[in-house]
């Protein structure tokens, strides 16, 4: 008996000590600002100030200035969007804002995989970074809890301790807080001066590529809550697909039936739906030069879009028909650009 | 099953609570359901090959002794009508069958290891051979799984068999005994290899739950996976790198590089070693030890006393001294004594065992080129050395050299270091030519600035984990150190307080995962599970 | 007995093997010596020293070697 309650003690102790450690290690990597998703300081400064949000990945989070829309609109915007970002963080993070902000409008970008990131699997790495963008160890504890399975415990458990070392390196180095958090209410240029290569590929590879079509009932889940939670809150809700490359708008051979989904979407809930894949001035503002890479915007062409985008945006909101500044539909946009037609 | 996985730690958990919590006499049957169950999820064709081991060594081993009883029975009962030539002639029977049975099994369970571990080897030279002389090679298609730990445990169970032979220990009766002692999941996968009383001695008295057990068995457990995740597989990325560019580094960076591989081996192994016996340790069971410092060493003879000192030992009892003994080499030992002195004498026999010691040795490490000749070389040092001692004890006394003094004895370790680890490297590089290239590489072009300067990116690659790496390496030296006068965890119990042992071992396992982590999936398992 | 000391004399003059009880388990007579010992023990005495009695146990101080010489003579 006596070695089982000392053994029962050390346990106990052991066990108190080695979270302590590690809630100390994981602290490091919580606060600190190295990574353009850390934004927490930002945003609670702004806190009570915000009307307009926009959320989504990193379509969004390198192709919309807030300041643009500002200019534009007359808002106060923040863009909440970081790379990855799941459905369920989405949702969390806009609730997080409404809860202390008097927003009005709301933009969601749905481009590319929002819906298809596998849950408890691809989804890991986003959820991930939007653990550090919560405040508190209870918040952040509850998002782990339900963003992670157990099987993700062991990689999750890991990748924080090791992004604590290495805050705790570069904090011994004195570069705890560097400005890599860019402070432009939450846009983050792509500044490496890396342009997109690409022309457009020969004719027969149009329409060869699917983009990943199966949608997780997690993820469409979240995507509902948003919507119940911007019409009890009388936000205005616009979802939106943030332009790609023009190589990559031919390269595909399903963007229709991506498009029709969230076009059903929209009216079912009455709310809007643009997409930017079709917007017939895309080539005369967006060369595909200038782009980053084969769907993400370089830092050049994100002001340019966001403009452009706040003014469609404004039409819309004054009650104008903005449909004739889109294609109907992918085969008009195909056969008006020369790219061979959707299948 | 992984021994750095989830599962395994709950396979852990649930033994060591069912050990403790079944009456004492069960206690052996759950050490070997777990055993079974562990072997088995390595590939439940491979329980087979282990069966048939164990089987035919019981089986073996309990005819040889009834054999035996009989002869002596017999014995006992014509003593008077027999005289000196017919006892002996009796004994010759019973000899020439109780040998051709020890004979049939060695050769059944070696050969089965040396058709798992050789067969590719063989088959290539025999290709050699044949395309030398202008014909076919023959196609060498077969897929080979070489079952877990078959090099280990074929070893143990021949060196009971062989003990039963030798009339050292009695024959066991109970087959489930014997097949505990046969796949003892501890030390089926990399050792040590157990002789037969002192395992039994151990495996089948009964166990107390003990807090001092449970406390160091953990401790030493938790020291294990430090060394083996935070230093050897850090150390492994550095090591796999250097060896396979070995030619653009030279001198000293070539011979640092070696270094590194020494440090990284003895790591891998004996943190092994730490878990297997750490938690061997929890359940109230002593293994016996594998590691003793051995970089400590004052000769490569004694090195080979303290690194996998078990192996060490079963070459020594199996093979060297049945051979050292043998009676032609005892004659051949008198003759050379007699004819060209007492050194001659002693040295003769000793070296022909050990000859063969080295060979197999090598044999064992590996199906090379590359691991004969390394216990050749091995084998080489030891030999010479024992040639040369007459003469060294003569250059020790004309130079008033205290074998004593801390210098002398410093040299000899730093000394047996260096030769250690040039001759370890020699089959690690891929191949003997490569490590007779890293040689001609740390021999060759001897600018020291130039040849630091070349590990300067090896450290930028990772400032944080280098930093890591030369603090566990200091640590494991201290460890050493003060493990030569008391276990290390008694000095840290007399010490160190004990919220600071709490907060240590913590950060063992953390710095554990944080380096290891990474570097987990590159290297993945323990270098000796090869085996 | 005697004969018995002579020969361990000639292994190594150095070790007081009146008083040495851990000749194996203190490391002080290697491998190679013992060998050596085995075979002039066995020549001297005429008998075999078989594997069974390789041991610490008995080659741990002289008076073990002498006690094993014994056993062995009995039995033949």
């Amino acid at each position: 008996m006596q070695n089982f309650k000392q053994t029962l003690r050390t346990v106990i102790c052991f066990l108190i000590v080695f979270s302590l450690l590690n809630a100390a290690i994981m602290e490091i990597y919580f606060n600190s600002e190295r990574r353009d998703y850390q934004d927490k300081n930002d945003r609670a400064a702004l806190a009570g100030t915000l009307d307009t949000l926009v959320v989504g990945a990193s379509y969004a989070k390198r192709g919309i200035v807030p300041a643009e829309i500002d200019k534009v609109l007359g808002t106060s915007t923040y863009n909440l969007a970081h790379a990855d970002m799941t459905m369920q963080a989405r949702y969390e993070m806009l609730k997080i804002e409404i809860a202390r902000n008097p927003v009005k409008l709301a933009f969601v970008e749905v481009s590319m995989d929002s819906l298809n990131l596998k849950p408890y699997d691809t989804t890991r790495e986003g959820d991930l970074y939007t653990l550090a963008r919560l405040e508190s160890p209870i918040e952040r504890q509850k998002y782990a809890f339900t963003a992670f399975a157990p099987i993700n415990y062991g990689w999750l458990y890991y990748q924080l301790i090791s992004r604590g070392f290495t805050d705790l390196k570069y904090w011994t180095q004195g570069d705890y807080i560097s400005d890599s958090v860019s402070h432009n209410r939450g846009y983050a240029p792509f500044n490496e001066k890396k342009h997109y290569k690409a022309k457009l590929s020969p004719q027969h590879e149009y329409h060869t590529q699917i983009r990943e079509q199966y949608r997780y009932a997690k993820n469409v889940k979240y995507l509902n809550k948003i919507i119940e939670l911007c019409s009890k809150n009388d936000i205005e809700l616009i979802l939106i697909e943030v332009p790609m490359s023009e190589v990559s708008i031919a390269r595909y051979a399903n963007l229709q039936e991506v498009h029709d989904y969230f076009a059903q979407v929209a009216s079912e809930n009455s709310i809007g739906f643009l997409d930017f894949n079709l917007w017939k001035e895309k080539t005369a503002h967006l060369s595909d030069l200038k782009y980053h890479d084969a769907t993400h915007m370089g830092d050049e062409l994100a002001p340019i879009f966001t403009e452009q985008f706040a003014n469609i945006v404004q039409k819309y909101l004054a009650g104008e028909d903005v449909s004739d500044l889109f294609y109907p539909d992918y085969d008009t946009l195909c056969s008006d650009r020369g790219y061979a037609p959707q299948q | 099953m992984n021994l750095l996985s989830f599962p395994f730690f709950i396979f852990l958990l649930i033994l060591t609570i069912l050990y403790f919590l079944v009456p004492k006499r069960f206690q052996w049957w759950v050490l070997l359901a777990g055993s079974l169950y562990f072997y088995g999820c390595s590939g439940p064709r491979n329980l087979i090959f282990i069966g048939i081991t164990a089987l035919s060594t019981y089986l073996a081993a309990r005819r040889i002794e009834s054999l035996q009883l009989a002869q002596k029975a017999e014995l006992a009962a014509r003593k008077k009508e027999l005289d000196r030539a017919g006892k002996a002639a009796l004994k010759e029977r019973y000899a020439r069958r109780t040998r051709r049975l020890l004979i049939l099994t060695l050769v059944l369970n070696f050969g089965l290891l040396s058709y798992f571990k050789y067969l590719h080897f063989v088959v290539a030279q025999i290709n050699h051979l044949i395309t030398t002389f202008g014909g076919a090679a023959i196609q060498d298609t077969w897929q080979l799984i070489v079952p877990m730990g078959i090099s280990f445990y074929t070893f143990q169970t021949m060196g009971y068999l062989v003990d039963v032979y030798w009339k050292k220990v009695p024959a066991e009766k109970h087959f489930g005994k014997m097949l505990l002692f046969v796949c003892f999941f501890p030390q089926v996968t990399q050792g040590p290899i157990s002789d037969w009383s002192e395992l039994t001695g151990e495996l089948f008295t009964e166990h107390d739950f003990t807090y001092h057990n449970f406390s160091w068995g953990l401790q030493r457990m938790f020291w294990g996976y430090f060394k083996k995740m935070a230093l050897a597989n850090a150390l492994g990325v550095f090591v796999r790198h250097l060896f396979a560019h070995y030619s653009e580094y030279t001198g000293i960076a070539a011979l640092i590089g070696a270094f590194l591989y020494s440090i990284q081996i003895y790591a891998d192994f004996s943190g092994y070693m730490d878990i297997v016996c750490g938690f061997c340790e929890v359940l109230g069971i002593r293994l016996t030890e594998n590691f003793e410092r051995p970089y400590f060493s004052k000769s490569i003879a004694e090195y080979w006393r303290r690194w996998h000192s078990s192996l060490g030992r079963w070459f020594k009892t199996y093979i060297y001294y049945p051979i050292a003994m043998a009676k032609w080499n005892q004659k051949l030992g008198r003759y050379m004594r007699d004819h060209f002195g007492k050194a001659f004498g002693r040295a003769l026999p000793a070296s022909v065992a050990l000859v063969a010691v080295w060979l197999t040795t090598g044999l064992w490490h590996g199906a090379s080129w590359g691991y004969i000749a390394w216990g050749g070389v091995n084998g080489l040092f030891i030999i010479f050395s024992l040639w040369m001692e007459p003469i060294y004890e003569g250059w020790k006394q004309k130079l008033h050299i205290n074998e004593s003094a801390f210098w002398w004895r410093l040299f000899q370790v730093v000394r047996t270091f260096v030769l250690v680890t040039l001759i370890k490297v020699l089959p690690e590089v891929g191949g003997l030519r490569k490590g007779l290239g890293l040689w001609k590489q740390i021999f060759t072009n001897h600018t020291i600035p130039t040849n630091m300067h070349m590990l300067v990116p090896l450290y930028n690659r990772s400032y944080i984990d280098t930093v890591v790496i030369i603090l566990a390496t200091v640590l494991l030296l201290c460890c050493s150190l003060i493990q030569r006068r008391q276990p290390a965890r008694a000095w840290m119990q007399k010490h160190i307080p004990y919220p600071l042992r709490l907060v240590f071992f913590a950060m063992l396992i953390i710095l554990a995962v944080y380096i290891g982590g990474a570097y987990t999936g590159l290297t993945g398992g323990f270098m000796y599970a090869e085996f | 007995m005697d004969e018995l000391m002579e020969i361990l004399e000639e292994i190594d003059p150095d070790i007081d093997y009146e008083k040495e009880t851990r000749l194996i388990d203190g490391k002080v007579l290697d491998s190679f010596s013992i060998v050596s010992l085995v075979s002039q023990i066995s020549e001297t005495f005429d008998i075999e020293i078989g594997p069974q009695y390789l041991i610490p146990a008995n080659f741990n101080s002289a008076a073990a070697m002498w006690k094993m010489i014994q056993e062995i003579q009995d039995e033949e």
